[in-house]
């Protein structure tokens, strides 16, 4: 039984290959980008504008709003890694529409990289916003007794991001594939319309929780890392 | 094994990536128009507020000028009230010093005739009278009275002739002549007719030889 895309090898020479998750992996990077550049060829700065610019200004906004609710100081500084985090996870998931799409989030490797991505985005910006030493400082936070643990929460979480994205992902092209089987009319529509759903609530979670990871990292440490007056 | 390594690279590459292309052809366009929107938005609303406020400054400065156009207007109007009230006045005044002008001449022209009727009725009195005594004098004429005519107008002519060369005029003409505008009149009181005349003497003829009394009252006079 195949649980990945990763299987579906399409050529392979020694280490590299072509597999299913990268080949829609770049088909989804070449829609969204081919689709972004036709949309933003013709901007239009006056009051009238197109349906599609209209679509992607309230994608944009709604994101660039999100990330500021989440506490994020400068919401235009993370817009481009945070929105694209959940554009991918979405389009990933919208695409299951189409027959014999395959979400290359459904492939642990693809999810693992994105939250690997995320594991090295928090201590990116971190750093960027309060400096190596005040960054690695708040690990020791509230004690040096606390580094252990907040390494292994580093790590948790990166794990935890790309298990639940990739379980819930595969399992929703497990159970379709698998209703298909019992039952191949009615069923599977219904099972495909809540795998969007699921996928949506999926994207939304993923950029989330690594939204809120990032601010964790940037402005809700800086207080605690300020220098208290001495009892 | 679920995790292929290099599939893990190649994911995390081809996200890294797409974030960069994203961010070159999707967030910054995007938000560069929304900017511009909105600056455009904002300076559109920046020149509303201007304009209104100019305009409603413009709107204080024509309240400002009609309600002094006002004020000249009603001063103008009190003052012209003024002017044609002196104007009428003046001609009131006018009118009366005409009308009563009118009136003085009107009023002079009345005594003037007045006068000349009072005139010319004295005049026809005089007449009318003497036609009368004429009248009377020629009904009632007889001899003596006649004579004692006579003798009176005698005597005074005596009298008017020594006036003139110094003789002193009897003291009742003197003082009035005019009372002796009827022959009758001339009477002196103590001049009584001694005796009733026979023969009626031929009055004094004129130069005309006219028998008219005219010349007495004349010579009188």
């Amino acid at each position: 039984m195949r649980l990945s895309p990763d299987a579906i090898v399409l050529w392979q020479s020694g280490f590299f290959k072509l597999n299913a998750t990268i080949l829609f992996t770049w088909a989804l990077m070449l829609v969204l980008v081919v689709g972004a550049k036709l949309v933003t060829r013709k901007l239009s700065t006056d009051l009238t504008r197109s349906r599609w610019q209209n679509l992607l200004e309230i994608v944009v906004t709604a994101l660039e709003q999100q990330i500021g609710e989440v506490g994020l100081r400068q919401p235009r500084h993370y817009l481009a890694f945070l929105g694209t985090l959940f554009l991918f996870v979405a389009a990933a998931s919208l695409g299951t529409v189409l027959p014999g799409y395959e979400p290359p989030t459904g492939s642990l490797s693809t999810t693992v990289a994105l939250a690997l991505c995320v594991l090295v985005a928090v201590p990116w910006y971190g750093i960027a916003d309060q400096g190596v030493r005040r960054y690695l400082a708040s690990y020791l936070e509230p004690t040096f007794l606390m580094l252990p643990f907040n390494v292994i929460s580093e790590i948790s979480r990166t794990l935890a991001l790309a298990v639940r994205l990739f379980g819930n992902m595969m399992s929703g092209a497990m159970i379709l594939g698998i209703l298909l089987t019992i039952t191949p009319f009615i069923f599977p529509v219904v099972m495909t319309a809540l795998g969007l759903l699921t996928g949506m609530v999926q994207a939304y979670i993923f950029f989330i929780l690594a939204t809120v990871y990032l601010a964790a990292a940037t402005r809700t440490r800086a207080p605690d890392s300020a220098p208290s007056p001495s009892p | 094994m679920l995790i292929d390594w290099f599939t893990v690279g190649a994911q995390a590459l081809n996200f890294l990536i797409l974030v960069w292309l994203m961010k070159r052809f999707l967030y910054q366009p995007i938000l560069h128009a929304i900017d511009a929107r909105e600056q455009r938005i904002a300076r559109e609303l920046a020149d509303a507020d201007s304009k209104r406020a100019e305009a409603s400054q413009e709107r204080d400065q024509l309240q400002q000028k009609n309600q002094n156009f006002e004020q000249q207007r009603a001063a103008l109007l009190n003052q012209a009230t003024l002017a044609a009230q002196a104007e009428r006045q003046r001609l009131l005044d006018e009118a009366r010093q005409a009308a009563d002008a009118w009136s003085a001449q009107r009023q002079q022209s009345l005594a003037n005739e007045v006068r000349n009727l009072h005139r010319t009725i004295t005049g026809r009195a005089q007449a009318e009278v003497l036609a009368i005594a004429r009248q009377a004098l020629m009904d009632l004429a007889s001899t003596s009275l006649e004579e004692r005519m006579g003798e009176v107008f005698t005597r005074r002519l005596r009298a008017l002739d020594g006036g003139r060369t110094g003789s002193p005029r009897p003291s009742r003409l003197r003082r009035n002549p005019r009372s002796c505008a009827a022959p009758m009149n001339c009477r002196p009181t103590s001049a009584r007719p001694s005796s009733t005349p026979s023969t009626r003497p031929s009055p004094p003829k004129s130069a005309s030889g006219s028998k008219r009394p005219r010349s007495w009252s004349a010579a009188w006079n």
